[in-house]
């Protein structure tokens, strides 16, 4: 039967079957071999994270145009600057200050804002 | 015609009525087989699947199946390297790939990198109906190699 190997961010190599690895793939591109033990490298891992980011908002941000459009048909001031604030917080989010401070994975996972994004993948 | 077996003593059970041939093996034992209608003939080699793998990558890699596959290593999210047992002689062979669908509004793409002669790169993809695609660690990964092994 074939063999199965990791190879890690860095092309470090190990047979699958003595490695420990980490418990889900999310950070997959993260992850980093020392010994047999795969760990998730934070710094790699915050970009991974903010591209899930990106991808997340993407569909958010051209249904918030659509809202802001109606909005300004309608002459709706209110509605119109609820749709800036909001598209404005899509914008900043791979910003946002704990994603930045995170230095675990689990605060980097806690650190998706579902009030702005929705859902976690990392629930 | 028939060709029903090749025992110790020989072959047995062969007829041929037509007094056609049907399989022909020439001295570097390449083999020369009669088309399905018998109009023309067709190398038997070059028609075999070299190597073939159906593996699951959605979580650590896991080869259901395989011929002609010696390893996968798993490089990345959707990404993959087959080793094949025996080298091909360049790296013009046709390497296709197949996946199930994860979900309706889905397609899974399945697709070489990089092509060599001892390892095939594989990418999986997945691409969402309206927003844009991904590679994804697909869980049920086809992967077929035709081409003149060295």
């Amino acid at each position: 039967m074939a063999q199965t190997y990791i190879v890690d961010k860095d092309g470090n190599q190990i047979d699958a079957s003595t490695a420990t690895v980490p418990s889900d793939r999310h950070f997959r591109g993260a992850w980093s071999l020392d010994g047999t033990v795969i760990s998730e490298d934070v710094t790699a891992a915050k970009v991974i994270f903010k591209d899930k980011i990106r991808e997340v908002r993407a569909p958010l941000l051209d249904a918030e145009d659509v809202v802001y459009m109606k909005a300004l048909e309608a002459d709706d001031s209110s509605a119109k600057a609820a749709s800036v604030t909001k598209k404005g917080k899509l914008r900043d989010a791979p910003a946002a200050s704990a994603i930045g401070s995170a230095d675990t994975i689990a605060k980097l996972k806690a650190a998706w804002d579902t009030s702005v994004l929705g859902d976690s993948p990392y629930a | 015609m028939a060709l029903t077996k090749i025992g110790s003593g020989g072959i047995e059970n062969v007829t041929n009525a037509a007094n056609a041939t049907f399989l022909t093996i020439d001295a570097s034992e390449q083999i020369t087989v009669a088309s399905d209608g018998g109009a023309v003939t067709t190398s038997l080699q070059k028609g075999l699947a070299k190597a073939w793998v159906n593996f699951d990558g959605s979580g650590p890699t896991v080869i259901r199946d395989s011929l002609g596959i010696s390893a996968i290593a798993d490089l990345g999210t959707g990404y993959s390297r087959l080793t094949f047992v025996s080298s091909f002689s360049n790296n013009d062979y046709s390497a296709t790939g197949s996946a199930v669908r994860v979900s309706g509004d889905q397609s899974s793409i399945v697709m070489p990198r990089s092509l060599a002669t001892a390892t095939v790169e594989v990418d999986s993809w997945l691409e969402n109906a309206g927003n844009g695609s991904r590679t994804f660690d697909l869980g049920t990964i086809g992967f077929n190699i035709h081409g003149d092994l060295a």
